[in-house]
């Protein structure tokens, strides 16, 4: 009777959620704050899409370290993953910005040179 | 009691068996069945466009990376459909395919940017080679009327010179015959008449009376005369000697012809080319005064000298 509800304890324990905490992500979080700065020091910002995923990236990183003061470190890196792809995607967006604005200024440069050609 | 634990015992197998299966089931069949989460339609429908997308070919790595972060979220979706770490491993894999597609259009746009870059390169080497050329051609256009305008001016300045030059010389030839006759004037007699310019040189200034040796003075007078004509050019002239009607006819076209001879001699000696002298001996043919008196046949014996003679 005894083994039987030890067993059934243990299954409950391990179909239930895990408590166990790993440890703070300091080095995540340091990547996902540097990510970040990549992203706006790219120009992020002044681009809608860019500055959509910087705020989402920045919320995640302050929720990321509420979890983190909480010790929920498991839920902080997650967080912190999903920050980090959105600022990565926010430096994706600021440098086909600056992509674009060249392939505009290339344009104008070939533009300039064939009208006199044509007139 | 003891029909109790018995009946527990007896029961409690059945129900622990009936969780465990209910457990099991759910883990098993439950995910299968189960939603998936909004963040993983999100992230499949963003990896199926970015790989039906340019992102295939401009930016493979990063598409393989959505696709591995996809196949963890559909792991962890399998493992446990409603967990937050479905959900956050979802959300990351839906950022990855975003990143791939947003890479490619970078590539794409960068691509694009070199191409252009190229096409100015060879439009700008072009259009500095057309107007190297039209510059070529309006220089050498205008070194040509530059050098056209040169010759023109020094034709011009030519024609001008020769025009002062041949001015310069018919007034020294003027001068010169002007001189020439002046100075022949002083030793004959010079007339205009339709046979031509006639120099008349009295017989008396040249010869001994029936001879035809020319005396000194006269060799001086006729190097004058060849002296004036030189200047002319030596003109064609004739020659022709006259006497008086003393004596025999034959005798004086004889002496007449012999002075005339003396004379062109003279001028030959002096440079005068002999092909252009002719000389004739009239006699007593053609006086110009009367024989009756001295005075008359003194003027009948000469020679004359005609200049270009008609």
């Amino acid at each position: 009777m005894r083994t039987t509800l030890a067993a059934l304890c243990l299954m409950l324990g391990l179909v239930g959620v895990g408590c166990s905490e790993g440890i703070p992500p300091i080095d995540q979080l340091a990547q996902t704050q540097g990510a970040i700065r990549a992203a706006e020091e790219a120009g992020a910002e002044k681009e809608p899409q860019g500055q959509l995923h910087i705020k989402l990236a920045h919320e995640q990183l302050d929720r990321a370290k509420a979890e983190m003061d909480r010790d929920n470190n498991d839920q902080a890196s997650r967080l912190l993953s999903r920050s980090s792809a959105d600022a990565e995607v926010a430096r994706a967006y600021a440098r086909k910005q600056t992509s674009l604005i060249a392939v505009d200024e290339a344009q104008k440069q070939v533009d300039k040179v064939k009208a006199p050609a044509g007139k | 009691m003891s029909s109790r634990e018995t009946n527990m015992q007896k029961t409690l197998p059945l129900i622990l068996a009936s969780f465990f299966i209910v457990l099991t089931g759910c883990s098993l069949a439950g995910c299968s069945s189960a939603l998936p989460p909004k963040e993983l339609i999100d992230a499949r429908t963003a990896y199926d466009r970015a790989k039906d997308g340019i992102a295939k070919e401009l930016a493979p790595a990063d598409l393989d990376t959505a696709k591995q972060s996809l196949r963890k979220a559909e792991q962890a979706f399998q493992d446990d459909p409603e967990s937050q770490k479905t959900k956050d491993l979802s959300y990351v894999a839906h950022r990855k395919a975003l990143l791939a597609e947003i890479d490619a259009q970078i590539e794409e746009a960068d691509r694009k940017r070199a191409q252009l870059e190229k096409d100015y390169q060879t439009l700008r080497d072009s259009e500095l080679e057309r107007q190297r050329l039209a510059l070529e051609n309006g220089k050498a256009a205008l070194n040509k009327s530059q050098a056209e305008l040169d010759a023109e001016k020094k034709a011009r300045e030519e024609a001008e010179k020769a025009r002062l030059l041949a001015e310069k010389d018919k007034a020294d030839l003027e001068k010169q015959l002007q001189a020439a006759l002046k100075s022949l004037k002083e030793i004959a007699e010079i007339s205009e008449e339709k046979r031509g310019v006639v120099i008349t040189l009295s017989g008396g200034v040249l010869f001994i009376t029936g001879k035809f040796d020319l005396l000194p003075i006269a060799k001086d007078k006729l190097n004058q005369v060849a002296a004036a004509l030189k200047d002319q050019g030596y003109p064609p002239i004739r020659i022709e000697g006259h006497t008086d009607n003393v004596g025999s006819a034959e005798d004086n076209k004889k002496l007449s012809q012999q002075r005339a001879d003396s004379v062109k001699d003279q001028l030959v000696s002096q440079g005068y080319p002999a092909s252009k002298i002719t000389t004739v001996g009239w006699g007593a043919e053609h006086p110009v005064a009367d024989n009756g008196s001295p005075e008359g046949r003194a003027n009948n014996r000469r020679v004359e000298i005609i200049v270009n003679p008609k």
